[in-house]
Formats: structure tokens, sequence, C-alpha cells
């Protein structure tokens, strides 16, 4: 496994048509985000085109490729993710553990694969088809579930360990993911953490949602809680992560809270590492 | 047969047989996965093992996933049926599973609310909206990107 070195992206933001004039002037922003799917290589939003003239780097996230699903992905689609990729000079892209579509029917979301020594291998196929037909380095994110498989035999975490060992892939962990699993399935974040091999993260995801009726609703419509910066705050005091993302998706706010929640971001990992002076010993 | 020709067979036949089980592994996750996606999106039998609960908090989400997404490609469509959007998307889902973008997605939904409310107050507008005078889907062309998250 040869993970070479995973660029140090910062803090930034998912890009999203609604809110580009925001993005583009956020103060300090590191790099973006994109949604792959929502661009097209030969035709960049001008102001992706604005942000990669004034250096920002912009990190294509897919959302449709399914690594997890049963079939092979798809060329057309890896093709179409690899030219996004090349057009923005991104140094690497990201998409997810997930199923997509099965049956020819499609989920329109992303779904857990069922965590079994027999799906590993179908999705360490696919994914070593993904890297060798992308330009760049891959990161794999765990993703927000609201059921678990009776099969499983692994967490999610060690199904991307063995990934990362088997591909040399790499993570993007969403820390807002981790929190919703804790609610909803009753898995502990921190637990995940450490079954995380974190020297293969490329960067973070961080993101807003509501509890409903004792159920984590992973929306990127409302602020991020402070559960969430928790489990960011707990990733950072294992790890200093490459980068660091804010992803928003609908509601969006007034383009001054949407940079406090960024400040938020960075107080947290400026104080994972500036940890306070050990107390005294007597 | 030299020594090297014997590993050579043997790589090969290794090389084959990881080949087949990958293929059955193939296999079985998309029976699995099929199962789990039928039910998800157009109320297929519970597979055996899951939690009917999650199955349903899964659901719903998917539903609404869906309906909000169609709702912010034509924005109009929420805003014409109002409290009926919910209810008449649901029906729609489960008998049009999603097999391909949501701009058809959308389309196809406003059709079929036309046909499916005979007496609702929107219709006229609804109609307006599917068949404008000048370029027939003019209207109906995208405003959005789609939203997309993980």
């Amino acid at each position: 496994m040869d993970l070479g070195t995973i660029p140090r992206l910062g803090v930034g933001v998912g890009w999203r048509t609604e809110i580009d004039t925001a993005v583009e002037r956020l103060p300090g922003l590191d790099w973006v985000e994109v949604v792959a799917e929502n661009v097209c290589a030969g035709h960049l939003p001008p102001s992706l085109r604005l942000l990669l003239e004034r250096g920002v780097t912009v990190v294509p996230h897919g959302v449709s490729l399914g690594l997890g699903g049963a079939d092979e992905p798809d060329p057309a689609r890896l093709a179409r993710l690899a030219e996004v990729a090349a057009a923005v000079g991104a140094p690497l892209v990201s998409e997810h553990l997930a199923f997509v579509r099965a049956g020819g029917l499609e989920a329109g979301h992303l779904l857990p694969v069922p965590r079994t020594r027999d799906a590993l291998r179908v999705v360490a196929a696919n994914v070593r088809i993904a890297q060798q037909e992308l330009p760049v380095p891959l990161a794999l994110e765990n993703i927000a579930a609201h059921l678990a498989w009776p099969e499983d035999e692994l967490t999610e975490a060690q199904f991307l360990a063995e990934l990362v060992e088997r591909t040399g892939v790499r993570l993007l962990v969403d820390v807002a993911n981790l929190h919703t699993n804790q609610v909803n399935l009753g898995v502990a974040a921190t637990a995940e953490l450490d079954r995380l091999p974190l020297e293969a993260l490329a960067y973070v995801h961080v993101a807003g949602g509501i509890e409903r009726d004792g159920v984590w609703h992973d929306t990127h419509a409302h602020p991020v809680t402070a559960p969430v910066l928790d489990v960011l705050a707990a990733l950072c005091a294992r790890v200093d992560p490459p980068g660091v993302l804010l992803e928003r998706d609908d509601r969006f706010p007034p383009p001054a809270e949407l940079a406090g929640e960024l400040d938020a971001i960075r107080r947290v990992h400026q104080a994972a590492r500036q940890p306070e002076e050990a107390p005294a010993h007597v | 047969m030299s020594e090297r020709d014997e590993y050579l067979i043997r790589d090969r036949a290794e090389a084959e047989r990881a080949l087949t089980e990958l293929a059955a592994a193939r296999r079985r996750l998309a029976l699995r996965q099929g199962e789990l996606l039928t039910a998800l999106t157009v109320g297929g039998p519970a597979p055996t093992g899951f939690r009917p609960e999650q199955l349903r908090i899964q659901a719903d989400g998917l539903l609404a996933k869906r309906r909000e997404t169609v709702g912010h490609l034509m924005p109009e469509l929420p805003e014409l049926l109002g409290t009926e959007f919910a209810p008449l998307f649901r029906r729609y889902a489960h008998a049009h599973p999603l097999t391909g973008g949501y701009r058809a997605d959308a389309r196809q939904f406003a059709a079929w609310a036309l046909d499916h409310a005979p007496a609702a107050p929107w219709r006229t507008e609804l109609r307006r909206l599917l068949h404008p005078s000048g370029s027939r889907w003019s209207r109906l062309l995208p405003r959005r990107t789609a939203r997309t998250h993980g």
C-alpha cells in the first residue's frame, strides 16, 4: 500500500451554484469541492473558473458512481469524472462507499453496502477499476445510513480500512455522517475513528443536520451542531487532517453565517493542534 | 514441462478461479441490493433480517430526497400543488420508480398529476405549465442544477 503524498488542502466549502458569489468572497478560503455530476468539463461555470484563476484548489466529488454496487463502475461515468478532474486540475477526486442503483432501479441517494467479506471482494475490485481510469488519487467517503444490513460482519470503518489495505484508496471522513450513524444506528463515532487508518485521510466533511423524533437527518440544510464539531475535534486529536470542508446544499444562510461556520471549524482544528500545556507534575 | 511453465499454469488457474469467485460474489451482491432497493422504492417485500422500522425510515428518506429534488428543479410544482404535492408524489413514486435522471422525473410527475387529479383546482395552471404557448416545453427546462449530496 503506497499512499504517496496527500496534498494540504486547508479549509474549504462545497461550491454550489446558489452560493457561488458568496463562496467567491469568503475570506481565507483555501479550496472548494464541486459535485462532479453538476459540472461539465468543457463548460465550467465562470465562478469556478474565477476561483481556479485565483489559485483555489477544486476537488470533484462524485455521487453517482456507486462503487459499492454489484456491477463494475460504468465506464462512461468514470470517464466523465476523470474529465472533470482534469478540467479543474484536481489533486484528487472523491466518491462514496455506497451503492446507488440495483436491478434497474435508481436509489437517488447513497445506500450502505452489506459489509461482508464477500462484498468486500466486489467493492475492492470496483475501486481498483476506478483507480485505473482516474488521472488522480481517489478518496472514499463514509456515508450516513438509516439502516444496517443483517449480514454485516464489519463496521463501516473496518470495511474502509480493508479497502485502504487492499487498494491504497484514500479516506474522506464525514464527521456528520459518523454522528448520524451514532444517533440512528448506535455506532459510536469515536470507536469508528479508532478503527479508521487515518494515515490515509485525504480530507474531512462537516455538515449540519437536524434531529427529529430521535432520528438524525443529515440534511446539509441546517447549521453545523456542537455534537458534529465534537466528532471533528475527536478526529483532529488523532490526526492533523490535510483538509476540512463544509457542505451546505440547501436553505443557504447569509454569507456571514457561512463564514462563521468556517471559522468555527478552523477553531476546532487549531485547538487540537495547540493543546493546552500539560499540568505540572507535583 | 519446465518448472517455470508449471508456475505459469498454476498462476493462470488461480487467476481464473479468482475471477469466477468475483463473478459469483457480484451475483450475490446484486441479488441482495436489488431486493433492498425494491423494498425501499416500490414497496417490494422486506428482505429477510432487516429491522422494519429502519426500512421505513430509509424508504421515507429516499422518497423525501426524490420529492425535494423534483421540487427544487421545478419549483412551480410544490407552489401549485401545495399540500397535495407530497401525497400525490408518494403515489406517483411507488408506481414510477426512479430509473433515470431527476429532470425526466419532474416532467413525468407533472404529467401524471394532471391525469390523476381530475378535480384539482390547480389543473389549469399545471396544464399551462406543461403546455405553454410558444415552445411547448420551454417552461420545463430545468431552472437549477440537481442537488446531490452524501
